[in-house]
């Protein structure tokens, strides 16, 4: 299972601790592993590449779930222990796909200090669209530079994840919100190369650039808005249980208590944000899939599933979860709530996990531009071509040829 | 006494670390938990971590972490430059310290023979001098004086894991191999059990991508003029076997990357890599190039190493052999059931598929036609214009027959000038219908005389339909061939069935 690491192993020791009392013919080893790798690891399994590693149960991102249904990597969950699809789809929150249910999700929106924008005179109403935001930013960036007052602010802005990199869903609300995509309507071309992408790209990554969100290295200290060091941040639900909490011992008082949320800025073509999030499946290796069924039947009690999206800090992917939530920053809870209106999946590509992939590596080689002092609009483009070029590869390929054996998802 | 209590703890540590780690004959992972959680456990160690060197990056990435009883992967990432303190870890291959306070951290280097291939840091909270175990190993972790070793128990213990390490890279290398040589030794099985073309080559995709690790094989083959790549199949993880006929390339340059391939293709087998995830290997035999395989990882997205790519490189010549031979055993068998100068099926093979179609028939409840024909006064033209020229107006109705009849129908050569069509899944109105447009195919069709002069040619044809008109295969052939003995006299150059003739007639052939 990928994310929060410690803290996802924490709260399921004690849920498998439950499930074995139980259970006691039932044994539960958990393996937990980085989001950045958790990808390679599913691979290794489909590809046999690791015999020893055969799960039961699996957490699938959700933009994999198309990928390893065709690939059949997931067993189909069984009507008799869930409900009908449609049953599960009105009960929950998320992708429920014929393969997997939805666990956790994840929507994103952006982190304010309010001290800050009170201290140099900036109306947060400016942060509702491209425009507003950008000369928020600008502002930041020059108060600060000659300001004492917030010393411990680095930039206006902190960069996204805890290691310097570009995620797909980093940059699809900005490539959305220009009325672009990853791909066509009928996911059978990239569209990367097309103007209102390379439109969202260069907004994102003229941020970086400008210095409003830099990258982090090791001349900077290591840290992020809720540490103190920037004074906005895009990110998901997850610091407003964990790092906003008084309780924190990261969290400084000015930011657990002078933080506001609100919606993404708004773009030329509208407002969008990323939903995404993770779903339990089982493993077509698995060798116990009745009691992997049973295991995630379990979990999904609510209170389990509520709780173990509140100790890693995600959203509860089922609707009757979200009552208690955010109760503390009231902005939060109205630009959560507000922004499920504005959520986007990504494109549901077989091949979404080589492209993420790809875009990853996109984003990083335009990052070490920006380290390099190369970047320009110009040698953002070759970089989008050449991704684009990569994934175009990739579709075509994979559209060659009549499958004749294995089950199509 | 107590140098002496220190020195037993020390060894006895040692050889507990060692039996740790080689106890577990198991990978990385399972050898990395048993043995240092073990040193964790004496050591009063909070938490361990393993790195790998990136000698391009200059940075050590986390690969497990142990922590709390668990472990997981890891994602730090520590860049070493000039003022780092694990310069001299990089360089001198030996364990720092760089803490000596409160929470303490060390450095272990760890190595394959002389180079560095990472490290392991060993984090505690507490102060070395806490703990009875600790107190006596203490002096040996921070000892450090001009004339000795500065840390010698971390020496010691960076020795054993090097060692154990490279064993289990040793293995590693060992397990690949062993699946690239199943890899050779599948192909060279499929050689010899699957003589047919798209059977082997199913089983040697099959093996390359199980044994080597790809997401997916593709094969083309040129056709033979040489100006096409076309697609044979292909098989994409976990066993998906995909048809590829329909895909075809002219082999011009710049058409793709698969193209180009085998148009830059010397005679020696060349894997061609493009962005580290999909490789290009033309089929070259006795220095001609017969096709292209394509591998790749781009559904996985993993990098293919230079092993994957020796492995395709030894492959490639046993695979264009294997095709060879392939086609080979193919023309072989089909020049066994086809007649030389018709290219129609023999009569034995037509015998053989008129079983199995009536097999099938009984099975599924559908009929099966049987259409007999011959020439219209064949033996006077033999007599008038020669055998050369009978041989050509057999040659140009069998080539009007083969390619106007359904692919599911098969045309034989019976014997003599006639030939038999043998139509499954057809009801009495199709094949009637289907032997009015031959008739009227081949009527349309002339051959010239070696003077110059067009002669019209005609047949005549005698129908049967399985199971109303026979109950097995010879009765049927033998209802045809009343059939058209009626109408050679009844209704010479048109199509009669079986069931229309009358009884003395039919009679008559018997």
């Amino acid at each position: 299972m990928p994310n929060a690491g410690f803290a996802t192993r924490g709260i399921l020791a004690g849920y498998i601790s439950d499930f074995e009392k139980e259970r006691p013919d039932v044994h539960v080893k958990l393996t937990v592993h980085p989001w950045s790798l958790a990808w390679n690891r599913v691979m290794e399994v489909v590809k046999n590449q690791n015999p020893r590693s055969t799960p039961d149960v699996v957490q699938v991102g959700t933009t994999w779930v198309t990928t390893l249904s065709y690939l059949s990597a997931l067993e189909q969950v069984p009507d008799t222990l869930f409900g009908t699809r449609e049953q599960r789809v009105a009960t929950s929150i998320g992708d429920s796909s014929p393969f997997c249910i939805p666990w956790f999700i994840d929507i994103r929106v952006l982190y304010y200090r309010r001290d800050i924008f009170e201290g140099f005179k900036l109306d947060p109403a400016s942060l509702n669209d491209w425009v507003g935001f950008k000369k928020v930013c600008a502002e930041l960036k020059k108060n600060l530079a000659k300001s004492d007052r917030f010393s411990r602010i680095i930039a206006p802005l902190g960069i996204p994840g805890q290691k310097p990199g570009v995620l797909m869903h980093d940059l699809a609300p900005w490539v959305w919100e220009t009325g672009g995509d990853f791909c066509s309507d009928g996911l059978l071309e990239t569209n990367l190369n097309q103007a209102p992408f390379i439109e969202g790209c260069e907004f994102y990554f003229d941020l970086i650039d400008q210095g409003y969100m830099p990258v982090s290295n090791s001349a900077l200290p290591q840290g992020n808005f809720f540490t103190g060091h920037y004074a906005m941040q895009f990110s998901g639900s997850w610091p407003v249980d964990t790092y906003l909490n008084p309780a924190s011992p990261i969290c400084i008082p000015e930011v657990a208590s002078g933080t506001a949320v609100v919606p993404l800025p708004a773009g030329p073509q509208g407002r969008y944000t990323f939903l995404g999030g993770s779903n339990l499946g089982v493993s077509s290796v698995s060798q116990n899939k009745e009691a992997a069924w049973d295991f995630i039947k379990f979990l999904l009690d609510p209170d389990r599933l509520v709780g173990h999206a509140r100790a890693i800090g995600a959203l509860p992917a089922r609707l009757s979860g979200m009552e208690g939530l955010f109760d503390r920053i009231p902005t939060a809870k109205e630009a959560f709530f507000n922004s499920f209106g504005y959520a986007r999946r990504l494109p549901r590509l077989i091949e979404l996990g080589s492209v993420e992939q790809i875009v990853y590596k996109m984003g990083t080689k335009i990052l070490a531009l920006i380290r390099e002092k190369t970047y320009s609009h110009k040698r953002l483009h070759q970089e989008i071509n050449s991704a684009n070029n990569e994934i175009k590869s990739l579709l075509s390929i994979h559209r060659y040829g009549k499958r004749i054996t294995g089950e199509a998802a | 006494m107590t140098a002496l209590r220190a020195l037993l703890a020390y060894s006895e540590l040692l050889r507990k670390f060692q039996n740790h780690l080689t106890v577990s004959s198991l990978g990385l992972e399972e050898t990395f938990e048993a043995g240092f959680g073990h040193l964790m456990e004496r050591l009063r160690l909070d938490t361990v971590g393993l790195f790998w060197w990136d000698p391009q990056r200059h940075a050590f990435s986390m690969q497990y972490v142990l922590h709390e009883g668990a472990l997981m992967e890891g994602e730090e990432e520590i860049i070493v430059d000039d003022q780092s303190p694990l310069r001299q870890l990089v360089d001198e291959h030996r364990p720092v310290v760089v803490s000596d306070k409160k929470p303490w951290a060390a450095f272990i280097p760890l190595k394959m023979g002389s180079e560095l291939t990472g490290a392991v840091r060993l984090q505690r909270t507490l102060p070395l001098s806490k703990g009875k175990v600790l107190r006596e190993l203490s002096s040996w972790i921070s000892q450090a004086t001009p004339h000795q070793r500065e840390y010698p128990l971390l020496e010691d213990i960076a020795d054993i894991a090097s060692m154990r390490l490279q064993q289990l890279m040793r293995d590693e290398k060992h397990r690949k191999r062993t699946r690239f040589l199943q890899a050779g030794s599948e192909v060279a099985t499929a050689v010899f059990e699957r003589p047919r073309l798209r059977d082997m080559l199913e089983a040697v995709s099959r093996s390359i991508v199980q044994n080597l690790g790809f997401d997916r094989v593709r094969i083309f083959l040129l056709d033979s003029d040489g100006h096409r790549l076309e697609g044979i199949l292909g098989l994409q993880i976990p066993d998906m076997l995909l048809d590829l006929t329909g895909e075809s390339y002219p082999l011009k340059p710049g058409i793709n990357s698969l193209v180009d391939a085998v148009l830059a293709a010397g005679p020696q087998a060349h894997v061609h890599l493009v962005g580290g995830r999909v490789v290009y290997v033309p089929l070259v035999v006795n220095a001609q190039v017969i096709g292209c395989f394509a591998a790749d990882n781009l559904l996985s997205q993993q990098l293919m190493d230079e092993e994957q790519m020796e492995s395709l490189r030894s492959l490639a010549g046993q695979i264009g052999m294997a095709i060879l031979n392939a086609r080979l055993f193919e023309d072989i068998e089909q020049q066994a059931i086809t007649d030389g100068l018709t290219k129609l099926y023999v009569h034995r093979y037509f015998q053989q598929r008129l079983k199995e179609e009536i097999d099938r028939a009984d099975r599924y409840a559908y009929n099966v036609a049987l259409i007999m024909l011959d020439v219209d006064h064949f033996k006077a033209l033999n007599d008038t214009y020669g055998h050369l020229l009978g041989d050509k107006v057999l040659e140009m109705l069998a080539h009007s027959l083969r390619t106007n009849i359904r692919r599911i129908d098969l045309a034989a050569r019976y014997g003599g000038d006639e030939i038999i069509l043998l139509l499954p899944e057809i009801t009495e109105q199709e094949a009637w219908l289907m032997g009015e447009r031959l008739l009227n195919i081949v009527k349309k069709a002339t051959v010239t005389t070696p003077d110059g002069n067009p002669i019209p040619i005609s047949v005549t044809m005698g129908a049967s339909l399985y199971s109303a008109d026979a109950h097995n295969s010879r009765d049927l052939i033998d209802a045809a061939d009343k059939a058209l003995y009626w109408a050679k006299k009844n209704n010479r150059g048109g199509i009669c069935f079986y069931r229309t003739i009358t009884p003395p007639d039919a009679e008559k052939s018997a």
